[in-house]
């Protein structure tokens, strides 16, 4: 069985939330019997020297937080950067967080030996609280394949399919009728057009 | 198509759209209360995002960067888009003033 590391800093309001987001993947993993998720750094236990210590040990890790080009974030520290992402060597990044596909996922894939990293090469957006139920289920899409067998390759096809069905739920959907459709449009949009999988698309945990 | 200007008004996109976020957040039954999260960035009330777009701060240039990315690959029409915000029909928006002075 595969083993995943979870990073969730939850280290202020907006990573709060996405962090919840994972949180649902914990019941998913164990009742899959194909991944576990072997250790959980939430809120304060995700610290610097505890990332550095469990990354080598997983086949993948599953990032809910903040992000830069250059950066995985935890509260006033850089969790996984250029210096340390090495440790996920032979391993797979998923990078629920902003921008970090646009540098460090291609370090970490072309220079340090990271199979493959998906994530997101700006900004990652949302509608607030996800009120209609419909950008947790998408993004998450992608971690959840994962967790069932599913490819890299798999996972960014599902994250980009679900992401459209934002789109369409906002454009023409019941979510047209909402205060927030254009925002809850513009944003699946956004990160439809952001999503990447950088490296070896064939990846299973 | 030239997004830099409203193809209906000829007038800058920035203009159109914060009159769009200004009738938004006129009829938002909760203006106040975070719409939009930005991992990295924080949440935004409409009101704060009225005032981002107004100021050309960074997240409200981002915001102006994803209608603009909407629009170039044609997955909205400005105007619908514009409508969107507004709480209007369309066509609506055609005849708001602001247009109607070109």
């Amino acid at each position: 069985m595969s083993s995943i590391l979870l990073v969730r800093p939850a280290n202020n309001a907006v990573a709060i939330e996405l962090s919840s987001w994972a949180a649902g993947l914990r019941n998913l993993a164990a009742a899959s019997g194909h991944v576990s998720i072997g250790s959980d750094l939430a809120s304060g236990s995700a610290t610097r020297p505890a990332v550095d210590a469990a990354l080598p040990g997983y086949e993948g890790l599953f990032f809910f937080g903040h992000g830069t080009p250059t950066k995985l974030l935890g509260a006033g520290v850089d969790l996984v950067d250029t210096s340390n992402v090495a440790l996920a060597a032979n391993h797979a990044i998923v990078a629920i967080a902003c921008s970090s596909a646009d540098t460090l996922g291609q370090t970490a894939v072309h220079q340090n030996g990271v199979e493959a990293y998906l994530g997101f090469t700006r900004k990652l957006t949302w509608v607030t609280g996800d009120p209609d139920g419909q950008f947790e289920p998408a993004i998450c899409s992608g971690p959840r394949r994962l967790i069932q067998y599913g490819t890299m390759n798999d996972a960014l096809a599902d994250m980009q399919s679900e992401l459209q069905n934002v789109v369409n739920h906002y454009h023409s959907g019941a979510g047209k009728a909402t205060a927030n459709a254009a925002i809850g449009f513009l944003s699946a949009f956004w990160d439809l057009n952001h999503l990447a999988l950088i490296g070896n698309g064939s990846y299973t945990l | 198509m030239n997004f830099r200007h409203s193809p209906k008004a000829q007038r800058p996109v920035h203009e159109v759209v914060v009159q769009a976020l200004e009738k938004w957040v006129e009829r938002h039954p909760n203006p106040d209360v975070p719409a939009m999260s930005i991992a990295t960035s924080g949440q935004f009330t409409p009101r704060q995002l009225l005032h981002e777009i107004r100021d050309r701060s960074d997240t409200g240039l981002l915001l102006e960067e994803m209608i603009e990315t909407a629009v170039v690959k044609q997955a909205v029409t400005l105007d619908e888009l514009l409508s969107w915000f507004e709480g209007e029909e369309p066509n609506a928006v055609h005849d708001a003033p602001i247009l109607r002075q070109i």
